[in-house]
This record gives structure tokens, C-alpha cells and sequence, in this order.
């Protein structure tokens, strides 16, 4: 399956992989809307993180065995047939199993909101399905990431 | 005689585990799961929402449909009351034999409950482990405002959270000298308790209830050091034991849990196990113990699923995972969070307000276990640390910083695997 592919040498930190993943996943679809208005800061499912000069984005891998759903209590995650592994917010308890559970700390505990759930990256699943590349993957100005098979489904691919 | 290629006694996680693990191979055979509840599949980490008020379909975390799905034969409400592991013909409660090729027994822990003076007859006494348990105090729930609790782990400070957020009085009495001693190292037992403590829950340590006084209706329980507290309701939530009722008088091994090998599989060919029942290995420190916990009743599940299916993978442990999911301020820990002995050493910060707090425990260089409080995101990467068994020696100071864990502090060749080639996860650990 293709995943979103992280190059790290190419990321400059700019966070529009981040600004472009709360929109997207905001009622407004609005960068600065969703922000401001619908209290979204810091709820990215993509993070940068920086020490510079290195910096890099990062999200959920996908796992073929994901080690958040093992821990998910309330069944809230769960491996589509199309691989993703997504997280449905409204059956979530908030157990935080899948914070402690997942290697990549890729799936996040919402503290801030009044909500208490967990969210993670869902492959921008919507865009998708209307034939566009994730929104991250879109946003990013350097490519930084890539929407693609992973290096070595390729390498098999032109073997 | 009813036959069935695969029968799973147990209808839970490590159930569920088993049957994806079986239909990753065996898309075809017959497989019958038997459980003597009658809401087949249900989470028990979620019934302390089910005394607020949840619904119980609620509960069904994979939902209604999954046995059916996964083309699954359920047998529910009906107790298995034997084995001929010989013959391999389990009997159930109504005499009706069922025959299998592959067997796996997933039948939980059974609730561990001390001899108390006073507690039989008394209406208001409980254990919580099971959806029964669950339902029998949702509805005494009117009938007490004061409640004490007996054991200060897992379950019993769930429940004493739960009923002290309905408003009853919640006293909560523990053999030990600290709350969450599994979980926990002695610093952030404090911090637990003191959290606990600061929303109304009175503990004593270092005690036991002794006596349950009263008639029909308890008046109160007095305990070890003489001291009498009132009360009208009484649970009891020592944590569980692994369940030998079912093995009792066969050949399966079974010695405070059920005896596996690497492939989940009992000293008996065919006869399998996983979850709460058995004694699994722990990857921390190499031992075999009864580790009764959810995400490793499923992956065992699904390891054995997998080899009854004809795979051979062999379960190469796992690592306690814990949350304290009830809680306002976030505690998360796995692996050992209190050393053993002096090989190990310990590493922590704590702010002074106590609303930050995490310890590293490490040999040789390697993580084995942590805790943190407040700061939960990202832990996962610590969980991932230990998996992996990186050296951490350059960077365990930064990983005490109250920022987030990130991917940032792990060896780049490691990172970029991730980032960049082939799925590395499907199950082998
Ligand atoms: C209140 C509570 C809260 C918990 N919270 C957490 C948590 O937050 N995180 C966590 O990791 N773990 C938690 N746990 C532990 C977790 O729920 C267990 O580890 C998990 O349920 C084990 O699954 P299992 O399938 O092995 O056994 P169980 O869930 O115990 O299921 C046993 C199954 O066997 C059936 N059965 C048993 N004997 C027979 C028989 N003779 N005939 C027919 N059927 C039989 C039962 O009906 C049931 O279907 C909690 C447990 C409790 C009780
Ligand atoms: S959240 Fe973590 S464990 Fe779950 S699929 Fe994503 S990377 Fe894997
Ligand atoms: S926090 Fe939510 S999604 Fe994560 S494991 Fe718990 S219930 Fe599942």
C-alpha cells in the first residue's frame, strides 16, 4: 500500500504539513478558521519536530500490525480492508492505550480540548477517495514527503 | 456431537485475537467460540463506564457483527463444564459434546477473593470483573452511599473512581504498603494517590478488612489494625488469577496459569491458550508470569490464532502497558517501573507542583520500563525503546525533558527505516 513516505534531509521546517493537516481535517476546511475559530491549534495528526539543521515531519506509518489497535480497549481502531488504520474519535473512551501502545508516538491524546479522545493521521482517507494525495503531502514545498510505496515495495517493483 | 474444526472457549480479546489470527490462514474452516456470558464479546476495561450508565452494546468493541463476519459459529450463554483432551470433546452445561480438531482456551482470570468474616449472606458485597458484576452494582447503586473498596490496584482504584464520581463515599482499603504497586514505582504510587485523594477517596495502606459486620445489610467493616469504617456496601478487587476450573483432572498443565510453550500451545498437542489464563513471558525480563492484560490477551490471540491455522510463529513476549485511564492528570508506564535489584538503574524528574513527573528505568544501557505523568504524548517511543532494545545510554537525560518524546532522539538509521521502507511491524514481537 502506499504511505506517506518521510525524507528527512528535505524538510525545512516550514509546518505547512501541519497547518494543511488541521485544515483539512477542520469543519471549515480554513487554515486560519480552523485555528482560531474552531480551537484546532495543536491538534495535527502530522508533527514536525526540529533540532536543527535537522527537522522532519512525522505521522502514522500504517503498520501492518498496529500496535495502537492491540491497546485499543474500545475498538475505536481498526485496520480498513484498504490498510489504513483509522481512529474513529466518536467511539474513543480516552484510555490513552494507544499513546503508551504505538512505537512512532504517531496517535495523541486530545488533553487540551474538552473532549477527552485520542486522534492520529487517517490518510487523509476523504482525499483520497476524490483522487488526491494526502494534504500534507500536498502542502509540503520541499518533498519532504511523498505519498508512495515505501523505498523497498519499489526496489522489489523494478527488480 | 456437534464438531467444529477450530472451538475457542472464551468469547473475549484473546477470542478475538485467535480469530483474526486463524482467518489470516484459514479462510474456510469451521470455528466455534463458547462463551457462558450472553453479550458475546465485550470490554472489560470499559465497565466502569457501564456503571455510569453506558449502554452495554456500548461495550461490544468490535460490534455486533464480528463473529458473523468473520463466518464464526457462537455458542453464547452456555458454560463448558468439560474436557476430554484425549478424545478432544469438551461437554457444556447442558450435556450437549463437542468435538475439535484445535482447541484454545481463553477463559480469563476468575476474580480473587480473600476469606472475609461476615461476607456471606451480605447483599451489598461484590467483585468487578465481569459484565455480571457490573450490572449487580449498577443497580445497587441506589441502594448505598458509602462503598469500601478492597485492594488499591487496577480494578479497585477504577472502581473507587467510579462510584466516588456518582457520589458515594469511597474508602479504599490496601495490603500494601502503596496504591498501583504493579504499575507504579513509590514516587508516582504518591502522585496517584495524592491525585486520587484530592477528588474525595480516603486509602488505607498497610491494612485489611478483617470482618464485614452487619445482618442483611452491612453496617460497616472493621479492619487489621482495629480500625471501623461504615459503610453499606462492600467490592472486593483484588485482581484476578488465572482460570484452572476447566483443566482441573486433565493432562493440561496448568501451575498458576496455564503452561505455554513459544507457540502458545500447552504441553497437550492441539490445545492452545492465551490471555488472562496463562502464564505469559515477559519481554522485560525474560520470566514467565500472569500478565492479565488487554493488548497482550489479543496479541497472544492472535499468535496462537495464527499457529492453530498451521503458521509457526512463535510469541516473542510482552511488555506490560499500562494507563491509568480514569484519571484527570494522564499517568501512562510500561515494562518495570520499580527495579528489582541494584543492577538496574533509575533515572527521574518531578516538578515540584506534581504535575510532571517521569522515571526511566534502564540496564545496561537499556531501556526497561518508565513512567510519566501529565506529559503522556509521544510515550509510545519510550514503549518503542524498550521493544527494541536500543541503547539509550547518550540520550536518556534528553528523553526526561518535559517536552514531547519524539522520533528526534532515536539513532537516524533506526528513524529512517521507518520513515522510508518496508512495514516492519507485522507481529513477530
Ligand atoms: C474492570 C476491569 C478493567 C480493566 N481495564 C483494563 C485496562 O484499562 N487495560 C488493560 O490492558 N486491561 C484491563 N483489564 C484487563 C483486561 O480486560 C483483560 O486482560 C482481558 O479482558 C483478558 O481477556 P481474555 O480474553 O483473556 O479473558 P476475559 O476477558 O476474562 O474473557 C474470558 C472469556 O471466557 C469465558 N469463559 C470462561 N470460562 C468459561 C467456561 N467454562 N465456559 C464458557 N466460557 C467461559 C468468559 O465468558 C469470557 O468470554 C481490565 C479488567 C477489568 C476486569
Ligand atoms: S498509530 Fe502507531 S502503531 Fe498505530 S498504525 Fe500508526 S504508527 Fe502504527
Ligand atoms: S485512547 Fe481511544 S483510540 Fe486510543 S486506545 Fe483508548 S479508546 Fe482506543
Amino acid at each position: 500500500m502506499k504511505k506517506v513516505i518521510i525524507i528527512e534531509d528535505y524538510c525545512i521546517a516550514c509546518y505547512n504539513c501541519e497547518v494543511a493537516c488541521v485544515a483539512t481535517h477542520s469543519r471549515s476546511q480554513d487554515p486560519v478558521k480552523s485555528y482560531k475559530r474552531e480551537g484546532l491549534r495543536g491538534k495535527t495528526n502530522a508533527v514536525v519536530e526540529v533540532e536543527s539543521p535537522l527537522a522532519f515531519s512525522s505521522m502514522c506509518r500504517h503498520c501492518k500490525h498496529p500496535w495502537c489497535m492491540d491497546a485499543c480497549i474500545s475498538g475505536a481502531i481498526q485496520r480498513l480492508d484498504n490498510g489504513i488504520v483509522y481512529l474513529d474519535e466518536e467511539r474513543c473512551v480516552g484510555c490513552w492505550g494507544c499513546v503508551v501502545g504505538c512505537p512512532y508516538g504517531a496517535a495523541h491524546p486530545n488533553l487540551a480540548g474538552k473532549d477527552k479522545h485520542a486522534f492520529k493521521c487517517d490518510l487523509c482517507i476523504k482525499r483520497l477517495d476524490a483522487g488526491l494525495n494526502p494534504a500534507c503531502v500536498e502542502a509540503c514545498p520541499n518533498n519532504a514527503l511523498l505519498y508512495d510505496e515505501t523505498i523497498e515495495e519499489r526496489e522489489e517493483v523494478h527488480k | 456431537m456437534s464438531k467444529s474444526e477450530y472451538v475457542i472457549v472464551g468469547s473475549n480479546v484473546a477470542a478475538v485475537g485467535a480469530i483474526d489470527g486463524i482467518r489470516k490462514h484459514d479462510k474456510k474452516s469451521s470455528i466455534l467460540t463458547i462463551s457462558f456470558e450472553s453479550l458475546g464479546s465485550y470490554s472489560k476495561a470499559m465497565l466502569a463506564e457501564y456503571i455510569e450508565g453506558a449502554n452495554a452494546q456500548w461495550l461490544e468493541f468490535r460490534g455486533k457483527d464480528y463473529f458473523k463476519k468473520m463466518g464464526v459459529d457462537c455458542l453464547f450463554g452456555r458454560k463448558v463444564t468439560g474436557l476430554d483432551s484425549d478424545k478432544s470433546i469438551l461437554t457444556t452445561d447442558n450435556g450437549e459434546e463437542i468435538s475439535y480438531k484445535k482447541l484454545l482456551l481463553g477463559v480469563g482470570g476468575v476474580p480473587f477473593k480473600p476469606v472475609i468474616k461476615g461476607a456471606e449472606g451480605k447483599e451489598l458485597v461484590f467483585t468487578f470483573t465481569d459484565l455480571l458484576d457490573a450490572e449487580k452494582i449498577r443497580e445497587a447503586l441506589p441502594r448505598f452511599n458509602s462503598a469500601v473498596v478492597i485492594g488499591a490496584g487496577f480494578t479497585g482504584t477504577e472502581i473507587a473512581y467510579t462510584l466516588n464520581k456518582l457520589n458515594k463515599k469511597v474508602t479504599v482499603v490496601e495490603l500494601g504498603d502503596r496504591v498501583l504497586v504493579k504499575a507504579l514505582d513509590p514516587r508516582s504510587s504518591e502522585i496517584a494517590q495524592s491525585l486520587m485523594h484530592g477528588e474525595g477517596i480516603e486509602f488505607y495502606l498497610n491494612d485489611t478488612v478483617e470482618e464485614i459486620s452487619g445482618n442483611k445489610e452491612i453496617t460497616g467493616v472493621s479492619l487489621k489494625s482495629g480500625k471501623v469504617i461504615p459503610c453499606q456496601a462492600v467490592i472486593t478487587a483484588i485482581g484476578v488469577i488465572p482460570n484452572g476450573e476447566l483443566i482441573k483432572n486433565t493432562p493440561v498443565k496448568f501451575d498458576r496459569g496455564l503452561d505455554v510453550d513459544d507457540y502458545m500451545c500447552t504441553n497437550v498437542p492441539n490445545v492452545y491458550g492465551a490471555g488472562d489464563v496463562v502464564k505469559a513471558l515477559d519481554i522485560t525480563d525474560g520470566l514467565k508470569r500472569s500478565l492479565p492484560l488487554w493488548p497482550l490477551a489479543f496479541q497472544q490471540g492472535l499468535v496462537a490464532g495464527k499457529n492453530m491455522a498451521g503458521g509457526r510463529y512463535p510469541y516473542a513476549g510482552g511488555l506490560p502497558i499500562n494507563s491509568l485511564k480514569f484519571l484527570k492528570v494522564p499517568i501512562l508506564s510500561a515494562g518495570i517501573t520499580t527495579p528489582p535489584d541494584a543492577s538496574y538503574e533509575v533515572i527521574y524528574v518531578s516538578d515540584p507542583k506534581g504535575t510532571f513527573y517521569r522515571s526511566l528505568v534502564l540496564k545496561e544501557g537499556r531501556l526497561k520500563g518508565f513512567v510519566t505523568i501529565g506529559e503522556i504524548d509521544g510515550a509510545g517511543v519510550l514503549t518503542g525503546l524498550i521493544r527494541n532494545k536500543i541503547d539509550i545510554s547518550g540520550i536518556k537525560t534528553k528523553l526526561l525533558n518535559k517536552k514531547k518524546v519524539g522520533l528526534m532522539q532515536m539513532p537516524r538509521e533506526w528513524r529512517n527505516r521507518i520513515f522510508t521502507r518496508r512495514d516492519e511491524t507485522d507481529y513477530h514481537d
